[in-house]
């Protein structure tokens, strides 16, 4: 069983059944992906992949201040359920999977609302908010 | 507590037949111990819930009993709840990462299978 990581960016041509605040896309065209070690790498036939972790590494204001970034700065950003040639693979945001597994464990609302208002209201450096 | 190895993650392998298998899905999770393979520990008959549309949603979860909880801790870290992105709003510019296990580099060997 071999692991793949590879790394890429947002695919942010349009895509058939893509829903804002639901889907995240990532691109999988040969020029954008990279491998563990950085390097420009082609993409492997996936043939399913489903369920794999899509993790933000760094933010574009990681980038410009690339001295302050740590590997706390990483977050699951989606679940990956669709790939999509070699053009991109699609997922489910945290987000949304987040809400689903609260809504069937009420039990668990007071502590992923406790995350969530402190991602929304305190400012952590890795969560900021983006006009859509 | 053993080591892990550096890209090991848990993999969920749910059988989603609910008629061959009645609704009751058997998952197993790759443990992966420095110095060995990946060892695969069943986690038995648990219904998942899944939310299934085609389109834009595709994911299924369970809930894993504390004893099982507790087995599996022994290998992995679970993810904490700071660690996921929770902001409902666009995903950010940047740089990503997928971290998975394609089917096309993956052959699963029934012997290292938990009885």
């Amino acid at each position: 069983m071999e692991p793949l990581c590879q790394h890429t960016f947002l695919y942010e041509e349009e895509l058939d059944h893509f829903e804002i605040g639901t889907s995240i896309a990532l691109s999988f065209a040969e020029h954008g992906v990279r491998s563990e070690s950085g390097e420009g790498q082609r993409p492997v036939a996936l043939q399913g992949v489903s369920g794999c972790g899509i993790w933000r590494i760094s933010t574009e204001q990681d980038l410009a201040h690339e001295d302050t970034w740590d590997p706390s700065h990483i977050r699951l950003a989606g679940i990956e359920h669709s790939v999509l040639g070699r053009k991109a693979i699609k997922g489910l945001l945290a987000f949304q999977l987040i809400s689903d597994i609260r809504r069937h464990n009420p039990d668990l609302a007071t502590t992923i609302n406790l995350y969530r208002g402190r991602s929304e209201n305190h400012g952590l450096p890795i969560f900021r908010s983006r006009q859509v | 507590m053993k080591e892990l190895h550096g890209l090991d993650v848990a993999v969920l392998q749910p059988v989603l037949n609910d008629q061959q298998h009645g609704g009751i899905v058997p998952i197993t999770v790759g443990v992966v111990v420095e110095g060995g393979g990946p060892r695969l520990v069943s986690l038995g008959g648990l219904s998942p819930r899944i939310s299934r549309d085609r389109d834009h949603v595709d994911v299924g979860f369970l809930r894993l009993p504390q004893k099982l909880t507790t087995a599996i801790g022994e290998f992995k870290t679970f993810l904490r709840l700071d660690q996921v992105d929770l902001e409902h709003r666009p995903p950010e510019q940047g740089w990503y990462s997928i971290l998975g296990f394609p089917r096309e580099l993956s052959r699963i060997n029934a012997d290292q299978r938990e009885p």
